[in-house]
């Protein structure tokens, strides 16, 4: 009986640091990759808006404030807006006309929309694998269920 | 020296610390430098990017403009230009911006550097403390594995044993007798079997210490009493020099050494000699001066009287106070006797003498 409840508080203890020191991490870094995801979503609706009012207001030149560093800023000039350089990943940009860059940004919205579903499955999983440690746990220990 | 029972506690320094609450309290330290290194490193990055952004802000106005990408959001630019450029507009905080010139935004800049500049260093100190409390528990860990110990033992006065040292000694000043129970305390907790020896070396040497000082002190009051006597001599006639001498040390800045004046001040002196504990207020001194001098000569009541107002004036309360002691006590019987005696006594070891008595009585 002694070496059988030795080897259960072995066990939990097991199941402990798989839960604390595997599953806890893993869920962090899944949350954090998905808040990536929701700022790029954020940006490419930005950027969307952005070209639209452009395209509504039919401005050729843009006359705008350039952030130097530390809220230091300084004017800018843009002679033609028509063309616009977009980043499509990896450290490239594409040029592109308004329309074009308007296709690419909805064909990469719904990229980063399936991303953000991937991130938060994965989430769910790995919150569904905590807790159905922490049930086995609780199994192991026989006590009384919630 | 009752020596016999214990009188200390004896702590072995691992059941004070334990090593496992030492090594616990070092890491604790040893994170808390961690997090300050990345406090440090954050801020020296911030002291960084302040320094390239005045280097760019200075070198920007030498050109007109400046072919840029104009950033268009987070994720797309046009290819322009900076115009304007000497034309800044600076966060100043809590969302005020303020449009300066070049000039004007490096001075805001470096200001900005400098209160970087003294969290970077009072962070720095913080992790020097850190570092020591680290070093600290780091040595107190190892003492405890070198099974170091802590002896402790209370300080008891033992007032039998002070009593006689002061009877012994009885001219002893307070802090000499305070140092010497001190010693013997001291002697008595080391229950060193020689202690009653060296307690005698120890009184031997005080004795010879404070006769030391006696005999420095004499010889500083004679140097003293001899220099004025010596300032003052040429001035004066020899039979009143003397006592002259000591009326200077009360009047200092008596400027006329008359001979007649001279004569009024042995006979003060005199009486002085007699009754030197005698104080009272110059007040009250200055008539009989004048009083006293007329039975001998006319004009002397006007000289004194006037030396008087000086010493009031001028004269410091030491020096009034020896003054009006000699006048209060002063009779006719005295004077005929006072003047032939001071007379004959010009040497300079009288007043040394008197000026002990003097001490003496005080």
């Amino acid at each position: 009986m002694a070496e059988s409840s030795e080897l259960r508080r072995q066990k939990v203890k097991k199941f402990e640091d798989f839960v604390e020191g595997r599953l806890k991490p893993d869920l962090v870094n899944a949350i954090a990759q998905r808040d990536k995801v929701f700022e790029q979503q954020k940006i490419f609706s930005d950027l969307k808006r952005n070209i639209q009012v452009l395209e509504k207001s039919g401005a050729t030149s843009l006359r705008t404030r350039v952030n130097l560093g530390s809220e230091v800023y300084m004017q800018a000039d843009v002679p033609d807006t028509r063309r616009v350089f977009v980043d499509i990943g990896l450290g490239f940009h594409v040029e592109f006309t308004w329309s074009e860059a308007l296709d690419f940004i909805s064909v990469r919205e719904a990229r980063l929309a399936r991303q953000v579903e991937e991130y938060t499955h994965l989430i769910a999983n790995i919150k569904a694998q905590i807790k159905l440690v922490l049930e086995g746990i609780r199994e192991l220990l026989q006590l009384p269920p919630e | 020296m009752t020596g016999g029972e214990v009188k200390g506690t004896v702590t072995p320094f691992d059941s004070v610390y334990s090593p496992a609450a030492v090594r616990e309290a070092a890491a604790k330290v040893h994170d808390s430098i961690a997090d300050h290194q990345k406090d440090l490193a954050r801020v020296q990055g911030f002291f960084s990017d302040n320094t390239n952004l005045i280097n760019l802000v200075q070198r920007l106005p030498d050109e007109l403009s400046h072919d840029i990408m104009v950033p268009f959001g987070g994720a797309a630019f046009f290819p322009g230009k900076l115009i304007h450029t000497n034309e800044f507009l600076v966060l100043l905080g809590e969302g005020y911006y303020a449009d300066r010139t070049a000039r004007q935004t490096v001075e805001i800049l470096k200001r900005r550097g400098k209160s970087l500049e003294s969290q970077v260093e009072s962070l720095k100190a913080k992790m020097m403390n850190l570092e020591a409390e680290a070093r600290f528990f780091d040595s107190t860990a190892t003492d405890a594995a070198e099974g170091l110990v802590e002896i402790m033992e209370d300080y008891v006065e033992e007032p039998n044993k002070c009593k006689p040292e002061s009877s012994m000694t009885p001219g002893l000043p307070v802090a000499d007798l305070e140092k010497d129970s001190n010693v013997a305390s001291i002697s008595d907790n080391a229950r060193t079997s020689t202690a009653d020896d060296e307690y005698a070396q120890i009184m031997a040497m005080l004795d010879e210490r404070e006769k030391e000082e006696l005999d420095h002190e004499n010889a500083s009051d004679t140097n003293k009493e001899l220099g004025e006597f010596e300032t003052e001599a040429p001035a004066e006639d020899d039979s009143s020099s003397d006592e002259e001498e000591i009326v200077e040390a009360a009047t200092r800045s008596s400027t006329s050494p008359h001979s007649l004046n001279n004569k009024g001040n042995e006979i003060f002196q005199k009486n002085k000699l007699e009754n030197p504990l005698q104080d009272s207020n110059h007040e009250k001194s200055g008539k009989p001066i004048g009083g006293n001098l007329q039975q001998y000569v006319v004009e002397q009541s006007q000289n004194s009287s006037g030396n008087a107002g000086k010493q009031t004036s001028q004269t410091g309360f030491s020096a009034r106070r020896s003054f009006t002691g000699s006048i209060i006590e002063h009779d006719d019987a005295n004077l005929p006797k006072s003047s032939s005696n001071q007379s004959t006594t010009s040497n300079p070891a009288k007043p040394v003498s008197r000026f002990k008595m003097q001490k003496g009585n005080r």
